[in-house]
């Protein structure tokens, strides 16, 4: 079992699927906003962008607190949750609104990708000009002697093989506009190749299996403190 | 530090991000596939966006370094045109013209009430001063 923190620093988490493009999808999406209407009152349609398909960009409806949001495309659905109160929490939701949308448009049963993201946010504050990174993340970045392993700036991006899926990791320093600085650690665990939208539970659990290992042994023991709200 | 060396530093991060070789492809490592349309750096970016809760783990001054037994919380505000960075539990406040100026000068009472607290006596102390004298006493490893 593991540990539930009660101060993560989770802006969000979002369970996506892709699958291949449907038209009927998108020319249904009133019967879909119907059946969720009540949780997920809110409607945002999305902007055209230069050089991007608008057919492939979703639909966003939100629940009045903007706590979850759903985002629907003709090729992607995903569920987004703002408000994070343990995994078992999410999946439920995740597997009931998936499921209101299998009931809708009953077309998907193959899927081409799963994925599962949690964005972090982890503010901090600069040691004589330099971020440390160390002191929230078990980062070691093995360097030349004449280059100390300590930065001013950075930002790495990798992608690692796990178990049936792949993990892309970013962690990568930000200023906010009143110039307080914070590291963003994104995590996304997808799955690709044939998969089935039946077993979405299983994917589910397995991305989240993945992530959550991966999580517990990349932040310090330093990080997990905060994270459990023992701090001065 | 100086405000300009952290924004330039962005900067100089963002033109490494952006240039690429003609004849050359970025590959997608740089982004997160799931749900491309959430952007965190949105969120990062919000006009009132603060991150005003940071935490310290270890204090350097002069040479010395001081490793917390537990995170330090650190609220900073800015009013009237300052920073001003601070922990109630320590009843300790620092201020600056930065964000950063403010935490170092935190970072400095920390140090001085650390050692004031360790020297005094207990019979010298009553009240919030025993009971900052014991938190201090705990503080460093």
């Amino acid at each position: 079992m593991h540990e539930i923190y009660p101060k993560p620093p989770l802006i969000e988490t979002i369970f996506e699927i892709k699958f291949s493009g449907e038209p009927s999808i998108d020319c249904q999406k009133d019967k879909f906003f119907n059946k969720i209407r009540k949780d997920y009152p809110k409607l945002m349609v999305p902007r055209a962008k230069e050089g991007v398909a608008i057919a492939l960009e979703p639909y966003l409806f939100e629940k009045e607190d903007a706590s979850y949001s759903i985002g629907l495309s003709l090729n992607k659905l995903f569920l987004s949750c703002k408000k994070y109160q343990g995994f078992q929490v999410f999946k439920k939701e995740v597997l009931r609104v998936f499921a209101i949308f299998d009931d809708t448009f009953k077309v998907i049963s193959v899927l081409n990708r799963t994925g599962l993201r949690y964005i972090n946010i982890i503010p901090f504050a600069r040691e004589k000009g330099l971020i440390p990174l160390t002191s929230f993340l078990n980062i070691n970045i093995a360097l030349p002697k004449s280059i100390p392993p300590v930065f001013k700036n950075i930002g790495i991006s990798f992608v690692s093989q796990k178990d049936g899926g792949n993990i892309t990791t970013r962690i990568e320093p930000a200023i906010a506009p009143d110039k307080s600085e914070a590291i963003i650690l994104d995590f996304d665990y997808a799955k690709e190749g044939q998969l089935f939208f039946q077993s979405i539970e299983q994917y589910i659990e397995e991305s989240h299996k993945h992530t959550k290992h991966f999580f517990e042994e990349l932040v310090t023991e330093d990080f997990k403190k905060i994270m459990r709200g023992e701090v001065i | 530090m100086n405000l300009a060396y952290v924004n330039e530093s962005y900067d100089s991060l963002k033109e490494c991000e952006i240039y690429l070789p003609n004849n050359f492809q970025r590959m997608a490592i740089n982004r997160i596939e799931t749900a491309e349309s959430i952007a965190p750096l949105d969120f990062i970016e919000k006009p009132m966006r603060s991150f005003n809760n940071t935490f310290l783990f270890v204090i350097r001054i002069d040479n010395q370094n001081y490793k917390t037994k537990m995170p330090i919380s650190v609220n900073v505000n800015f009013e009237s045109g300052m920073f001003f960075a601070e922990n109630e539990n320590l009843a300790v406040c620092g201020t600056g013209f930065s964000q950063e100026e403010a935490i170092n000068d935190l970072r400095e009472h920390i140090i001085h009430f650390y050692e004031y607290y360790n020297k005094i006596e207990i019979d010298k102390l009553m009240g919030e001063a025993l009971r900052l004298k014991s938190v201090y006493a705990k503080l460093f490893v």
